[in-house]
């Protein structure tokens, strides 16, 4: 579904992603474990088109086709779904406007009729309920304001409403206490299904106790150094990264 | 020679009266302000200039584009090139009154150029009077109608005075098609706990030009809220000078402009705190896209003996393009030790990261960046009480960002 082949991403003139290698088939959930600095979030904001992240070398494709000449907007549409791990904050644009623009902006995009306002209330309610996201978060600008913990489930809440095929999450575990992840986990895991794919980046092992991955990738100074099943991830927990060939402390 | 300001004073009246032969004297010998004078440093009129002096070339003969109304059930008069059209005398029992006629409070305003080029060659105006204790429930809307007919310019003089409890509210608008040049003076005077709610739309062709110098006085426990939005003219200043002269007295000033093109958007305005305990509040917030051009300057005195002042003063400016400009310069003179004064004046451009965050969500470009702008605005509009008027100056401001703006020539 996604097949990254030797990708090589600059940023300011600095190589960060030196010759990249990963599929994810659909169906599967995969994950990027790796030290700070290791290339992630480059990775991670490569996949969405963020302007900035110059590729050199290598070669993108998401469902069969190149995803790498397409608009973020577009991939969105296609789609890619990106869970920031710094989700951003928009001053004087409503949670809930926002939501509405972009789901009518993807489903446009997708050949759907968009929904009106009350078919859309009907959506974000119950999703937003599921998230522990009251009404009240809603009306207030994206972001703006939020705790660490509502930032990452107003993440997963985006995600749910706009039904991609691919979901791409950037360190959703960092800054939420056990019972925060577990509510966003149960977000995620509600989504896993047999035409979706999900690519988990995470610096930690502990979330990966909730989310079960197919598959496992360690992911170091900007390639793939290691893949396996999720026991990879224990044993990576156990021993550090330092014993996987890379000298970076975790 | 011919300078522009004897060509703007071609056809002054020969019966003129004392007060108009001396706005035209002094005019005659200043003539058009120039960026060599402090208060003009930051808006040159030498495309004015050399629109007058272009002048004369034949008038064409449209009808005048008369908008809807952006208040349903107002009292509208119209004001067609500078001259009322029909006849609006009112003096009705609810207390208000309204005479045709060219005549200002001659005390109110200072002499500056602008305000003596319209005292000089007005040839209408409108006196708007409320009686005390009066309240008139019906919104006024004043629409002023530019046609280019009149290829020279036309002048304009407004007097509003309400008296002791009286309370209205104003829509001053100003549209039209073509080039011309409009002045307009206004005198603005409240009595002890009035209150005035007057909200600008300048919205003139995108050829024109607009100079308009308000003097505004406020009586004790009196309010003025004033509202301006400004989209339209390739030169625009506003200029309002307020004084706080009775104690409990407050004003508040907000603005809202969008530049598009090679527009000058010019907001000057000037607060006098005179008495102990007034309250001066004032937000103007402009998008500037293409190589536009906003200026504000904002001037807030304190008397010695004008105690327990609050005066707050704000300008925000977002820029579009890199060729966009804002100078903003606020100056606060205080000569008393009691008060509370703030201002601030901040330039900004669309935030990358949060343009990005909205486009990996599936909204286009240009959409995610009307959603920022629109926030970024929209906030001004929260001080206009009225609904529908709100939603209808809201959309006239959106619209005018948009590139197929109709009103843009
Ligand atoms: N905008 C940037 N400009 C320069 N260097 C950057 C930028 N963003 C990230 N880097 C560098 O790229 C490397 C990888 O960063 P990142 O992808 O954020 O790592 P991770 O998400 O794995 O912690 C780091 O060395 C970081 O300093
Ligand atoms: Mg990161």
């Amino acid at each position: 579904m996604l097949k990254i082949e030797n990708l090589h991403v600059n940023v300011d003139g600095k190589e960060i992603i030196r010759g990249l290698d990963l599929e994810v088939p659909k169906g599967e959930v995969h994950a990027i474990m790796g030290p700070n600095g290791a290339g992630k979030s480059t990775l991670s904001y490569t996949l969405a088109g963020r302007d900035g992240y110059e590729v050199t070398d290598g070669k993108v494709t998401f469902q069969g086709r190149d995803l790498l000449d397409r608009k973020p907007e577009e991939r969105a549409a296609d789609g890619l779904f990106l869970g920031f791990q710094y989700p951003v904050e928009i001053p004087g644009v409503a949670t809930l406007t926002f939501l509405k623009t972009a789901v009518n902006a993807v489903r446009r995009q997708r050949g759907l009729e968009e929904f009106d306002a009350m078919q859309f209330m009907k959506l974000v309610r119950g999703k937003a309920k599921d998230l522990n996201i009251s009404d009240e978060m809603l009306k207030r600008p994206v972001n703006v304001g939020f705790s660490g913990g509502e930032k990452k489930r107003n993440e997963i809440l985006q995600m749910v409403v706009l039904d991609p095929a691919f979901c791409l999450l950037d360190e959703t575990d960092s800054g939420l206490d056990i019972d925060a992840m577990k509510v966003v986990a149960d977000g995620v895991n509600a989504l896993r299904g047999p035409e979706r794919g999900m690519l988990i980046i995470t610096h930690y092992q502990r979330l990966l106790d909730h989310i079960v991955p197919d598959r496992v990738h360690i992911l170091a100074e900007g390639r793939i150094i290691e893949s396996g099943d999720k026991d990879l991830a224990l044993e990576l927990e156990k021993k550090g990264y330092a014993s996987f060939g890379t000298d970076r402390a975790a | 020679m011919n300078t522009s300001a004897d060509t703007l004073l071609q056809t002054f009246p020969a019966d003129a009266d004392a007060e108009r032969v001396a706005a035209r004297d002094r005019f005659r010998l200043l003539g058009l302000p120039t960026p060599k004078q402090e208060a003009w440093k930051f808006t040159n009129l030498r495309p004015l200039e050399q629109f007058i002096a272009a002048a004369g070339k034949p008038a064409n003969d449209a009808a005048p584009d008369i908008p809807a109304p952006l208040i349903d059930d107002s009292r509208r008069i119209l004001i067609i090139d500078g001259r009322v059209d029909g006849d609006i005398s009112v003096a009705d029992p609810a207390g208000l009154s309204i005479e045709q006629g060219s005549h200002l409070m001659p005390e109110m305003g200072g002499k500056r150029a602008v305000r003596d080029l319209a005292i000089a060659m007005s040839e209408d105006g409108l006196r708007i009077t409320v009686a005390a204790d009066a309240t008139v429930g019906q919104a006024l809307e004043l629409v002023f109608v530019g046609t280019g007919h009149r290829a020279g310019g036309h002048h304009f003089t407004l007097e509003l005075s309400l008296a002791a409890n009286a309370d209205l509210t104003v829509v001053e608008r100003h549209c039209g098609t073509q080039a011309y040049a409009a002045t307009i003076a206004s005198a603005i005077r409240l009595g002890d706990g009035a209150r005035l709610r007057h909200v600008k739309v300048q919205d003139e062709s995108q050829e024109a030009f607009h100079l308009a110098d308000s003097a505004v006085e406020i009586g004790r426990d009196g309010t003025y809220e004033r509202f301006i939005l400004s989209v339209g003219a390739r030169l625009a200043r506003d200029e309002v000078h307020t004084s706080l002269n009775g104690q409990g007295s407050s004003v508040r000033l907000l603005g809202a402009y969008a530049g598009r093109g090679q527009q000058h958007l010019d907001h000057t305005t000037h607060i006098d705190h005179a008495v102990p305990n007034t309250t001066s509040h004032e937000v103007y917030k402009g998008v500037l896209d293409d190589r536009s051009r906003g200026v504000f300057q904002g001037g807030i005195k304190v008397m010695k003996d004008a105690q327990k002042t609050a005066g707050h003063q704000l300008n925000k400016a977002l820029l579009l393009s890199p060729r966009a400009e804002i100078d903003s310069k606020p100056a606060l003179e205080i000569y008393a030790d009691d008060v509370v004064c703030s201002h601030g004046a901040t330039a900004g451009e669309i935030d990358e990261d949060a343009l990005f965050y909205l486009r990996a969500r599936g909204i286009d470009a240009v959409t995610a960046k009307n959603l920022m702008v629109q926030a970024f605005l929209d906030e001004i509009f929260d001080g206009i009480a009225d609904e529908t008027l709100r939603d209808r100056l809201k959309d006239r401001v959106h619209a005018a960002l948009q590139p197929g703006d109709n009103q843009d020539a």
